[in-house]
């Protein structure tokens, strides 16, 4: 049977029967899928990767909890969103340690992100995958994370809805709210949008 | 601007809204010049999203993982010697073997012994019957007496 006709639901299947070859393939799958996800969280294509690897390890574990009735992107992307929450804590708290042992002259040498790269170097104003990834970046964490599930990852509502637990209303308002947040955050740093 | 229709411009690019809808806010949009820049605002934005640059794990990507998953099965298989292994162990076997026998004794007493039980008890319940009978027969005969009176 050619694997690469089955659904992700029938690979997990095959792989609770004990086909190893069958994970392979959710691996060929999802690897490059979950980390641009966590790339948008961590901005480090390591520990992205480190994440993807945690979260097809805990796949490989803990297979048996799968239930049939749940989509298995639905099933995947909670356990990286789970882990890149986690991740997203311990970068808060280094940070935090980090700021707060130096001195106060010290402190004014830290580079924020925003700060990083000016954009008056940018050839022309459009929107460029590094001003659009500070944008995202600076958007609250409610929003930032709906956002980077429908608009980069191309999830449906309803697999939004059942990952972050929350009601489709509310998946549709907040979405909503961040892709104008998101627009404003743009002009705001001289972005003309046409 | 009318409120009503900045919210319902996302609608209109995820075609959520009813023909009805659709034809309102079309005619809406034609006419209505701060709704068009809002329109087209967010039409970038929601294309700008192509521009991300895309990543690409690394080649020993998979590699990695399935060393990861070998030191899991291994880290299992250790568990499993661990726990057995300690138990299995020769300082450990006397302990074992006493322990193995007496279980067997406490079995072999608890099996053999409520068999005696029950077979004592049936034997007591059925002499008990016997006895009720003996009783109800001389009831009885004691009936047919006052019967003959």
């Amino acid at each position: 049977m050619d694997k690469m006709t089955l659904t992700d639901e029938e690979l997990i299947l095959a792989f609770q029967n004990g086909d190893r070859d069958a994970f392979n393939h959710l691996v060929n799958r999802y690897k490059d899928k979950l980390t641009n996800f966590l790339y948008r969280f961590t901005y480090d294509i390591d520990s992205a990767q480190d994440l993807a690897q945690d979260t097809l390890l805990k796949v490989y574990i803990n297979k048996d909890s799968y239930k049939q009735i749940a989509k298995f992107s639905t099933w995947i992307y909670t356990i990286a969103s789970n882990l890149a929450k986690t991740e997203l804590r311990k970068i808060k708290r280094r940070k935090t340690f980090t700021i707060s042992d130096l001195s106060t002259d010290d402190r004014e040498f830290v580079i924020h992100r925003s700060d990083e790269d000016s954009f008056e170097n940018e050839e022309d104003n459009s929107v460029s995958g590094k001003i659009l990834e500070k944008c995202l970046d600076e958007l609250d964490n409610e929003f930032k994370n709906i956002i980077i599930l429908r608009d980069i990852q191309e999830l449906s509502y309803d697999e939004i809805s059942k990952i972050l637990q929350i009601p489709l209303g509310t998946v549709k308002s907040r979405i909503n709210r961040g892709r104008f947040k998101l627009k404003d955050l743009l002009k705001q740093k001289g972005v003309t949008l046409y | 601007m009318n409120c009503n229709y900045k919210d319902k411009i996302i609608s209109y690019i995820e075609n959520d809204l009813t023909k009805q809808e659709m034809a309102e806010f079309e005619s809406e949009l034609e006419k209505n010049s701060e709704l068009q820049l809002e329109f087209n605002e967010m039409k970038a934005t929601l294309n700008s999203f192509k521009n991300l640059p895309k990543i690409e794990t690394s080649s020993d990507f998979i590699v990695n993982l399935n060393n990861r998953i070998d030191e899991y099965e291994s880290s299992k298989i250790k568990i499993f010697n661990n726990v057995f292994g300690r138990i299995l162990n020769y300082n450990y076997l006397p302990q074992i073997s006493i322990g193995a026998v007496t279980l067997i004794f406490l079995l072999a007493i608890n099996y053999f012994g409520f068999t005696n039980f029950d077979t004592n008890s049936n034997t007591l319940l059925s002499n008990s019957s016997e006895v009720v009978n003996t009783d109800d027969s001389e009831v009885a005969d004691a009936d047919s007496l006052d019967v003959t009176e």
